[in-house]
């Protein structure tokens, strides 16, 4: 009635073995909870979640910097069409 | 030397800079509504980085951020979520609303409601939610200058009169010079934050465990739940990090003392400019969270969040620099403070008691009318501040989930000509109706998300929906020459 117990459950018996359970389990160790919430990953001795939200606080400048110019030379060029200095 | 006699030299040193600079910035000048308001619309590139840094960066970042990094953990990260959006935001709304600013001499956030939608009743009612949700803005500075001044000061002072003797100086340095003069003290204000910040931020981790690397590892081994989602609360989940994170970077500019700000620029491609350099400040953040963060395993077990950047500061470092530390603290209190004061008296003054109470009144009796207004206003948040206390994080986002309600009429009034008055006025009357609603009941957040984004899906339903059944008689700004608003 039940399976034979050895005394140790090793972890690899608890792998899932059906390629969908195993699909699952992968998806759910790269997804963004899985690596924000893990403390393993470490990026410059922060915390991925913290290391991700710092590197966009600077790299929003950068991304704004290049939208303001092709703003300001759209606006140019259009002043250019309409003839006006 | 006495250490507490020391640090209050200090705190007075600063305090006092920051009250001259605040005094002479408005002197020589004629001080009309204009002026008062708005500066006159001259306002160069880097004064208007101070003046908006020194509305942003305010005692939430002196000791809000750091207190939450030290009770709630990971949660706090929603400032970093939000603060790049919101510029991001702003970049593409504040210009919009500079242009209409100069075409029709507006200067309040009322005003381009006014403006606008051709109601008056609309614009009071939006100066009246404005003025509703600066005062527990305006409580959080109070509050968190009175803890600087208390633990800076080792205790000699009693938060109750450094709360009463610092608004008193800031009361009198608006109704002397305006705008112009908060703006002036910010450079003082910044300079005195950012070295705060940045020096403070680096030294602690690196001062208690030899790195800000080796600091995580150690948090860590002792408490990796505080590091990532929900932290120590229970409710502060990922839904409520996401719906915040909206939240803010869409409310963020609907302050009504950013609108006025915003006025005050030279040019709206100074505002596109402010726009892509402010985010750098905001640097000033995770410095703050590494202080909280550190704090939980130096001193655990404070009762109050809130003070332990100030705890940090006192334990590690001499009486001078706690005083440096709480001077700095006071004037990123007074300036934020100032700006909400005169932003809300000018409300009340201008949206409310002209169209509404008294529809005669000349444009020097408007003037007069706000200046008393600061006073009233003034000992409103002193008295909210002295006897209530709720955290500082918890009253700002309060704020927030009310003057969030804004943002369908402001970006719809910009880029849409569908959206009609009704459909607006109904949209608001609802979002403040469901958060205060929510608020109040104590569900917030509400089904895992934040109140305020519960309220503002109402909001934009509704606006949608009488939008559509109710005619669009005019559209846009461009229809609504006639309106006029007067100085």
């Amino acid at each position: 009635l039940f399976p034979a117990f050895s005394g140790v459950i090793h972890r690899s018996n608890l792998v899932p073995r059906s390629s969908s359970a195993q699909a699952i389990r992968w998806r759910n160790s790269v997804s963004a909870d899985s690596i924000c919430g893990n403390l393993l990953y470490r990026v410059l001795g922060l915390p991925f979640n913290f290391f991700w939200l710092i590197t966009w606080l600077l790299l929003t400048p950068l991304c704004m910097w290049g939208v303001y110019r092709l703003e300001t030379r759209a606006a140019d060029a259009h002043r250019e069409g309409d003839g006006r200095p | 030397v006495n250490s507490s006699l020391v640090a209050l030299t200090f705190i007075s040193v600063i305090v006092s800079a920051g009250a001259f600079i605040g005094f002479y910035a408005g002197t020589r000048r004629k001080m009309d509504l204009e002026q008062w308001t708005v500066g006159d619309r001259g306002f160069g590139m880097l004064l208007v980085w101070l003046l908006m840094a020194g509305e942003v960066y305010t005692t939430f970042t002196f000791l809000g951020a750091s207190g939450w990094a030290y009770s709630k953990g990971a949660p706090v990260l929603y400032v970093l979520g939000y603060q790049p959006l919101m510029y991001v935001v702003s970049f593409f709304i504040l210009p919009q609303v500079w242009e209409v600013g100069r075409k029709y001499r507006l200067q309040t956030q009322a005003d381009f409601f006014h403006v606008r939608y051709d109601n008056k009743y609309l614009a009071a009612f939006v100066a009246l939610v404005g003025i509703i949700f600066i005062v527990p803005y305006l409580q959080l500075q109070l509050m968190g200058l009175g803890m600087i001044v208390e633990v800076a000061s080792y205790g000699a002072i009693h938060r109750t009169p450094a709360m009463i003797i610092s608004f008193v100086i800031v009361a009198a340095f608006v109704l002397t010079s305006g705008i112009r003069g908060v703006a002036w003290v910010s450079v003082l204000k910044d300079l005195l934050l950012l070295f705060s910040a940045v020096f403070v931020g680096l030294a602690i981790p690196y001062i208690y465990f030899g790195g800000i690397g080796r600091m995580f590892t150690e948090l860590a081994r002792a408490n990796p739940a505080h590091l990532v989602m929900p932290g120590a609360t229970t409710n502060l989940g990922h839904s409520w990090y996401i719906s915040t994170v909206v939240l803010v970077a869409v409310g963020f500019y609907m302050w009504p003392q950013f609108f006025g700000a915003s006025f005050s620029a030279k040019s709206s491609d100074t505002l596109r400019r402010n726009a892509v350099i402010m985010p750098f400040y905001s640097i000033t953040m995770p410095l703050m969270f590494f202080i909280g963060l550190a704090a939980t395993l130096i001193v655990p077990g404070l009762a109050n969040g809130d003070l332990s950047m100030l705890t940090m500061v006192r334990k590690t470092f001499p009486a001078w620099f706690l005083g440096l530390i709480g001077g700095a603290g006071a004037l990123t209190a007074m300036v934020p403070a100032g700006v909400m004061i005169l932003t809300a008296a000018t409300l009340f003054a201008k949206n409310i008691c002209r169209p509404i109470l008294w529809p005669g009144m000349a444009d020097q009796q408007v003037t007069k009318l706000a200046k008393i207004t600061v006073l009233v206003i003034t000992a409103a948040a002193l008295c909210s501040a002295i006897y209530s206390s709720p955290t500082l994080v918890a009253l700002l986002l309060v704020g927030y989930g009310g003057v969030g309600q804004f943002f369908p009429g402001v970006v719809l009034g910009l880029y849409s000509k569908r959206a009609t008055m009704p459909g607006v006025f109904a949209g608001v009357v609802t979002g403040e109706v469901v958060f205060v609603a929510l608020a109040l009941s104590k569900h917030d957040p509400a089904m895992g998300l934040n109140a305020g984004v519960i309220a503002l899906c109402c909001n934009l339903g509704v606006v949608a929906v009488v939008s559509l059944l109710t005619t669009a008689q005019r559209g846009g700004f461009d229809e609504h020459s006639h309106v006029s608003i007067g100085a």
